[in-house]
């Protein structure tokens, strides 16, 4: 077997996010499309592809922002994408990507490689290289629905309070549309703050959702859902779809009417649209399992468990230091500090 | 408003025209709002029409006037109001042109179909690079470039920027560009004058609000005017007729607050070889950001007096910035993480100080998974021209190490520059990544990696950067004002000084605001209407008096001889308490902490160093806040002295109330003895209880307050019972697999001999190398292993005395 590595290009675009929705670990931060967003808020993104021959077997879009001087981190977002299941590819096909994010390593300063596949615990040894990252990307823990299935069935696996709200959104007037298309973020917007407000969530730009719907909007790959009654938008939901997976990512809910319980009836017809699109999951993204009272999720991870589901527990991020980039900004920084100790300048 | 940075390859400009109701179009690039037609014509006339007037003074000939960016065509539809010859529009984007084009059209009255307008599709550097060589020489430039978000847009705003327009501008021309926010980013705003200062321009800058700006968070926008010879007085000028600005307007535009002004000379002009503008742009002084003004105005019509600053710093990265800001002074002192969060250099454009405050990572964790002894041996094989006494330092720490890495902790506490300056480079490094911090969690909570153990959500901060609308609204708020939902704050006992056993460290009080808001809980009653939020869970009423937040029904309130117990809704005593000291203390550290960092803000307005903006209403609150807490200080009183707890195995459940290891309730009463409160029975010893002889009857409302706090309590221990018990499992099978290896590799050593080659993760290396590898990984694990039972032990323990006690409560 032998792998080459080489930067992907336009042309790989399909075979690229063929292989990373396909692959069960990795997920909407290795698309092409997510690449370009980042691009947009101003990444650098070192596209990578591992080929055997001239077949795509493995990869990694490998995001970088600029550093001003001094200090950068590569990262992978729901990364790399590896044939994790056929371990001797895996080993030969993430040694491939480990070098060629070392060569891109030195030339920007980066102190480590950040990835995040979808795997589960405990680690496998083949990562035993790398470090528990400090921070995660994504959230570490999250809950899943399977949407396969009719209503019906989907309703059936819900506990009884989510089924119950869903109907009375339904019996109480509350309309849910999906957007799809640019000016809607003027309606989804203002729900999303009065969230942020109410929550005491730190909340993006505008700007940021305008270059995220401009990125992903004419993939196919965003999906808007908004919750009104009698001309009121209510709730709204924001939903990123990629491989079999919809990942509910922003959301929101006004301050006013909330007795209608507008963000059920968001998410019923979410889990159905995520369905329909041809989906298997629904992925809550962010959820606190053990019932924990003062963790940072416990207020939503209430609101999600209604919907049923299974809460899984991955990995986490995981850092591949590279010591080489890191040891010469340490010795410059020590210099420095040492010129400036003894007086020689600063 | 739009020209690209030159560069080789000009990065692609993304447009999106939003249109709202009526006629309402707006125009975003990259996501930054450009215009809105609802209020352009405010912008673009402030930005034209004084330039175009001062040119007009100048000569009586039509003018000769050159537009950088603004490819909507609405800054040149501003500028043919003038009579003007000529106008050369200079925009590297042909999409933003094409829409000026056509859906600008009637916004900008056709203006690019006029015969005196010449339009060039190009980069703006070159063509004036090129102007240069001809001596073409305008009266007017007008520079309505986007706002920079890289470096290389810094170019467009810097000494040698300046200097090239200088060149072509006749010998009395007049410049105008769109700057910054003076309020939101001052020093950006002043580093952009300075660099036009320095090129011998008179500067005038001028502000105003643009409400679609506002909206969007950019705060009050400024514009710097400037004359190649002086402009002389301002306040006359004409703007012509029929404009949307209004002559009050114009002059009120020049005149800023003197707190902004008083930062100008401390304000690096951008330039090719010393970048500051991006970091100004990045780090807006928080203390500038966070409050208002009302400040007396310095009027700039009649002319300038701020100078044009020489040398400051030289170039700084944003490293040597963290090292110069967060360096401990002395070699052997330890690294102190608040400080560096306090003062490290932000590099990306959402990221805040109260995003890195939320962090909460346990960075020693991370510093101490890393290999320490490679790492060094690699710093010192990297300069050969590494000063001795650093050398020296390193080869010290070295051999220190052989001896066997400490724990993270030690590791820290060692101090030493090579794990100072590690400390600070990680940081930095991960604070280039905000978007975990977004929208993920109440208070901002970023995705703190958890391993091995439960996250431990630290007392947060709420920010937005919008200003809130609830201001003065009959809510609890916080030192700047943030509006809390009350009802959402549990008593934690680790705040005060209490006993109740906890794993994470006493978190700090800080002026920082406050904590996770949980959306399910009740609305809050009147009753705190206008009070302060001190801490996590307690606050300081409008009178002055310290409530601690039981539960969402129940609360203590510190009275000069007791604690009572009240309930929520209707404000009832319950019970009254013993006056914990340690409760006391805690509140008093709190409050201290707080009319501190008050004292310091407001000296640092009298100073005019921090140059707050501060409007009236901003002003009245401090000086209200500061009288009310300074009161709340006075009332609360000391803490007096702690008495002996007479029961052995006691833990507290909250302040005066404790769970006794035979399940019964110690009560501390005012009087300083003790009841025992034990199923529905209040008794006055333990061994009354065994004798079933009450003295009376519990109250009811205490019995279910205290089942409310310890069904909390329990319910919790359970969950972090289960969450550590998920570690443990992870942790264990984590070994078994590398014991599995080790067994693999021992088996191939003996089998080939240990120069056999073998895989280690994604690496090969001899199969000796990977044992004493496989041996380290192990070491770790065992140890983390050992922690969590550790752990686990304790709260279990906990959580047994606790449900016991619960259970014979109910």
């Amino acid at each position: 077997m032998t792998l080459t590595v080489r930067r992907l290009h336009a042309a790989d675009r399909m075979s690229w996010d063929a292989l990373a929705a396909s692959n069960g670990a990795s997920g909407f931060g290795q698309s092409w499309a997510w690449a370009t967003f980042k691009e947009r808020e101003g990444h650098q993104v070192q596209r990578l592809g591992v080929f055997d021959d001239a077949r795509l077997v493995a990869g990694a879009m490998l995001h970088l922002y600029p550093s001003l001087g001094g200090q950068a981190l590569l990262f992978a977002p729901d990364g790399p994408v590896v044939p994790w299941d056929d371990e001797v590819l895996a080993r030969a096909a993430l040694r491939r990507i480990l070098d060629a994010a070392a060569e891109l390593a030195r030339n920007e300063r980066a102190i480590a490689l950040r990835i995040e596949p979808h795997l589960d615990r405990p680690r496998r040894t083949l990562l035993r290289e790398f470090v528990r990252a400090p921070l995660d990307i994504y959230p570490q823990h999250t809950l899943l629905v399977d949407v396969r299935g009719d209503d019906t069935t989907l309703l059936g696996a819900m506990r009884p309070k989510g089924r119950y709200n869903i109907g009375l959104a339904t019996r109480r007037g509350i309309r849910v549309e999906s957007a799809t298309t640019l000016q809607d973020l003027r309606r989804f917007y203002p729900l999303f703050e009065a969230s942020a407000r109410r929550n005491g969530f730190f909340a993006e730009p505008y700007g940021f959702f305008i270059n995220l719907a401009q990125s992903l909007f004419p993939e196919g790959m965003l999906r808007i859902y908004l919750a009104t009654h009698d001309g009121d938008d209510l709730a709204a939901a924001l939903i990123i779809q990629f491989g079999n997976r919809a990942t509910y990512l922003y959301g929101g809910s006004a301050d006013h009417k909330r007795n209608l319980m507008a963000s059920y009836a968001v998410h019923w017809a979410a889990l159905r649209g995520a369905r329909d699109a041809g989906s298997a999951t629904y992925d809550f993204y962010g959820y606190e399992p053990y019932g924990l009272v003062d963790h940072l999720y416990a207020g939503f991870s209430r609101f999600k468990r209604q919907f049923g589901g299974r809460a899984v527990r991955y990995i986490g991020a995981q850092d591949y230091v590279f010591y080489e980039p890191l040891a010469e900004v340490l010795a410059q920084a020590l210099v420095r500090v040492e010129a400036r100790v003894t007086g020689a300048g600063g | 408003m739009t020209v690209c940075p030159t560069r080789l390859v000009v990065r692609r400009q993304h447009l999106f025209v939003e249109r709202g109701p009526g006629d309402r179009i707006a125009l975003y690039i990259n996501g930054d709002l450009q215009f809105d037609s609802s209020d352009e014509r405010l912008y673009h006339e402030l930005l034209v029409l004084p330039a175009l007037a001062l040119a007009r003074r100048a000569t009586k000939d039509p003018l000769r006037v050159l537009v950088l960016g603004g490819g909507d065509g609405l800054a040149l539809r501003e500028v043919l109001r003038h009579d003007v010859a000529h106008v050369d529009l200079v925009d590297c984007d042909p999409d933003v042109i094409a829409l000026a084009a056509s859906e600008f059209r009637g916004l900008n009255e056709a203006a690019f179909e006029d015969r005196r307008v010449r339009v060039h599709t190009e980069d703006a550097r070159a063509f004036v690079r090129r102007l240069a060589a001809r001596e073409m020489r305008y009266d007017a430039v007008v520079c309505d470039l986007t706002v920079a978000t890289s470096q290389e847009d810094c170019a467009l705003y810097s000494l040698e920027w300046f200097a090239a327009l200088r060149e072509v501008l006749g010998s009395s021309g007049v410049l105008v560009t769109n700057a910054v926010s003076p309020f939101a980013t001052t020093h950006a705003f002043w580093s952009i004058h300075n660099a036009m200062r320095r090129n011998g321009f008179d500067v005038r800058p001028l502000r105003f609000a643009l409400p679609s700006f506002i909206r969007l968070g950019y705060g009050e926008w400024g514009f710097l005017l400037a004359g190649a010879s002086p402009l002389g007085d301002l306040a006359a000028l004409e703007l012509g007729p029929g404009t949307v600005v209004a002559a009050e307007t114009a002059r009120a535009a020049l005149r800023l607050p003197r707190s902004i002004v008083a930062v100008q000379a401390e304000a690096l002009p951008e330039s090719g070889a010393s970048p500051a503008l991006l970091h100004y742009l990045l780090n807006p002084a928080e203390e500038l950001v966070l409050a208002e003004l009302d400040d007396e105005l310095v009027d700039f019509a009649g002319g300038t007096t701020l100078g044009s600053p020489e040398g400051g710093e030289a170039a700084a990265t944003a490293l040597s910035r963290a090292l110069r800001a967060c360096l401990p002074l002395r070699d052997d002192e330890p690294i102190d993480l608040d400080r560096v969060v306090e003062h490290l250099p932000l590099q990306h454009r959402y990221q805040t100080r109260a995003m890195l405050r939320e962090l909460a990572v346990d960075w020693a964790r991370y510093i101490g998974s890393l290999d320490i002894v490679a790492l060094i041996k690699a710093v010192l094989s990297k300069v050969c021209e590494l000063p001795p006494r650093l050398r020296r330092e390193l080869q010290a720490l070295l051999e220190r190490l052989e001896a066997g890495v400490p724990d993270p902790e030690r590791l820290l506490a060692w101090g030493g520059r090579l794990v100072s300056v590690l400390v600070i480079v990680v940081i930095l490094a991960n604070t280039l990544m905000p978007e975990n911090a977004f929208a993920k969690g109440p208070g901002g909570g970023a995705h703190v990696s958890a391993q091995p153990s439960v996250v431990h959500t630290p007392p947060s901060a709420l920010t937005h950067n919008l200003v809130s609308e609830h201001q003065g609204a009959n809510r609890v708020t916080d030192f700047y004002g943030n509006p809390y939902p009350r009802g959402f704050y549990y008593y934690r006992p680790y705040y005060y000084g209490g006993s109740h056993p906890r794993p994470s460290a006493t978190p700090q009080p800080s002026p920082s605001p406050s904590p996770p808001p949980d959306q399910t809980q009740p609305a809050p009653p009147q009753l705190f209407a206008g009070a302060y939020q001190l801490s996590a869970d307690a606050i300081v009423l409008e009178n002055g008096g310290a409530v601690v937040t039981l539960d969402a029904q129940h609360y203590l309130a510190v009275a000069s001889d007791a604690l009572l117990l009240m309930r929520q809704d209707d404000a009832t005593p319950v019970y009254a308490l013993y006056r914990s000291p340690a409760l006391v203390a805690g509140l008093a550290q709190a409050l201290g902490a707080q009319v501190e960092g008050i004292q310091n803000y407001v000296e640092g307005l009298q100073m005019g160093r921090a140059g707050m903006r501060v409007y009236e209403r901003t002003a009245d609150r401090i000086s209200a806040l500061q009288a009310r807490l300074e009161q709340a200080q006075l009332q609360l009183g000391t803490p007096g002295s702690e008495p002996t707890l007479l029961f052995a195995n006691a833990r507290e459940i909250f302040a005066s109330v404790y769970a006794l290891s035979s399940g019964a309730i110690a009560l501390h009463e005012t009087d300083g003895t003790y009841r025992i409160l034990y199923g529905d029975r209040l008794y006055a010893t333990e061994s009354d209880v065994a004798s079933q002889s009450p003295v009376g009857d519990a109250p009811v409302a205490l019995r279910a307050a205290v089942r409310i706090v310890l069904q909390q309590v329990v319910d919790n221990d359970a969950a972090e019972i289960r969450a550590l018990q998920a570690d443990i499992e992870e942790t264990s099978r984590a070994q078994a697999d590398a014991l599995h290896d080790l067994g693999y590799y021992q088996t191939d050593q003996r089998d080939e001999g240990p120069q056999d080659i073998v895989d280690y993760g994604t690496s090969q290396m001899y199969v000796g190398d990977a044992i004493d590898k496989t041996l380290a990984d192990l070491g770790r694990v065992g140890r983390q292993l050992a922690e969590l039972e550790g752990e686990r032990g304790t709260l279990y323990a906990e959580h047994a005395h606790f449900a016991n006690a619960l259970r014979y409560l109910a």
